[in-house]
């Protein structure tokens, strides 16, 4: 670990964060080829594994760069890359939320939020569906994606004990 | 369904509220779903923003560069609480899983091979899915009565997932469609009441 390899977590996590527009899946790309191919602080099997857990573990799966940091500078290059991941985006979006408020009454505001709203419910069931395609590679994932949609649709069930099922199954092997 | 406006001045919602609703919205998306579990504590449980309100605010937290729910909550910690708001729901939605994730980290870097582990990741991230399109199906009967809204929904869904154009694009288009048609109407029904 060195002053070189924190300083370019920084630079690199730095303008992801800013590029990261849509979410942090849309840099992903650029974040494996400077992590693989650049800096070799990964391989790409490694990579692979470390995106597997960042989208299965709990919370935002940007944290991936927290494991990238983790591998390439050990514990500080984690909270490096955390802060340099995180720290630009967060202040930009405050600063833009606060205006958002602060124009609460404004006709166009009015207007934004009951226009952006159905809008957004097409780009949901866009997001699902990639999701789901980039998830499910077999019959039986596929079918226990439907299943978990059409009980969380229907039924009040606690989303938790549906996830707990599908840890199950999974674990014994059943999910393919 | 929730169209009542909700009086933000009116909700007790302290930091620490903040902390822990986005902790447990966090908590909650072993296997991804994070949005989903977002609307469901924010929208469902809390009640701190309406569908409506929601939805914007999260196609808002989606054209800001940076994780979106990240965003959401810089959102609706600083609406309550300005800058010490959003760091209280930050703080909430990201040190636990922040230290869960180095674990999970700190193991794999050490063994690499967890058949077991894998299978109950495949199993998890099949579920997650279904949470997201089960967020889109529950907000998509919510507009299912009102033919234009449908039809942004349904355009959206093409422009993304079927011409695969970039989010950017697809908004520049059907954006400023929304918002002419959902324009407030009172000033002109102020017109009408002061002519007559």
């Amino acid at each position: 670990m060195t002053a070189a390899t924190l300083l370019q977590l920084i630079m690199l996590f730095g303008s992801l964060s800013l590029l990261s527009i849509g979410g942090t899946n849309t840099v992903l790309p650029e974040m494996h080829r400077q992590a693989v191919t650049v800096h070799h602080w990964l391989t790409d099997a490694e990579f692979a594994s470390v995106f597997a857990i960042s989208q299965a573990a709990p919370g935002p799966s940007s944290l991936i760069v927290s494991l990238v940091g983790l591998k390439a500078a050990s514990w500080v290059g984690a909270l490096v890359a955390t802060l340099a991941m995180f720290g630009p985006a967060v202040l930009l979006t405050f600063v833009a939320s606060r205006a958002w408020e602060h124009f609460k009454t404004a006709k166009w505001r009015m207007a934004a939020e009951k226009g952006l709203a159905p809008i957004t419910v097409g780009l949901l069931l866009a997001s699902g569906l990639v999701i789901t395609r980039a998830a499910d590679h077999g019959w039986s994932a596929i079918l226990l994606t439907g299943a978990a949609t059409i009980l969380l649709v229907v039924t009040r069930v606690n989303p938790l004990l549906i996830m707990a099922g599908a840890g199950l199954l999974g674990g014994f092997g059943l999910v393919q | 369904m929730t169209r009542r406006p909700i009086e933000h001045e009116a909700l007790a919602v302290t930091h620490a509220d903040l902390a822990i609703c986005f902790l447990k919205v966090a908590l909650a998306s072993f296997g991804g779903g994070l949005s989903a579990w977002s609307r469901q504590v924010i929208v469902e449980e809390r009640q701190w923003l309406t569908d409506e309100e929601f939805l914007a605010a999260y196609t808002l937290s989606r054209l800001l560069p940076g994780p979106n729910v990240t965003n959401m909550a810089v959102y609706v910690g600083g609406r309550f609480h300005g800058l010490s708001g959003a760091g209280a729901a930050l703080a909430g939605l990201t040190l636990v899983p922040l230290a869960i994730m180095l674990g999970l980290g700190l193991v794999y870097f050490h063994y690499h091979q967890m058949p077991a582990f894998k299978a109950t990741l495949t199993g998890l991230v099949s579920a997650g899915a279904g949470l997201t399109l089960s967020m889109a199906v529950k907000s998509g009967l919510d507009i299912i009565r009102q033919p234009m809204a449908v039809s942004l929904a349904v355009a959206a869904f093409i422009g993304v997932a079927v011409l695969r154009w970039p989010l950017l694009g697809v908004l520049a288009v059907l954006a400023p469609i929304g918002m002419a048609w959902y324009w407030p109407r009172e000033a002109k029904n102020d017109e009408e009441e002061s002519s007559q």
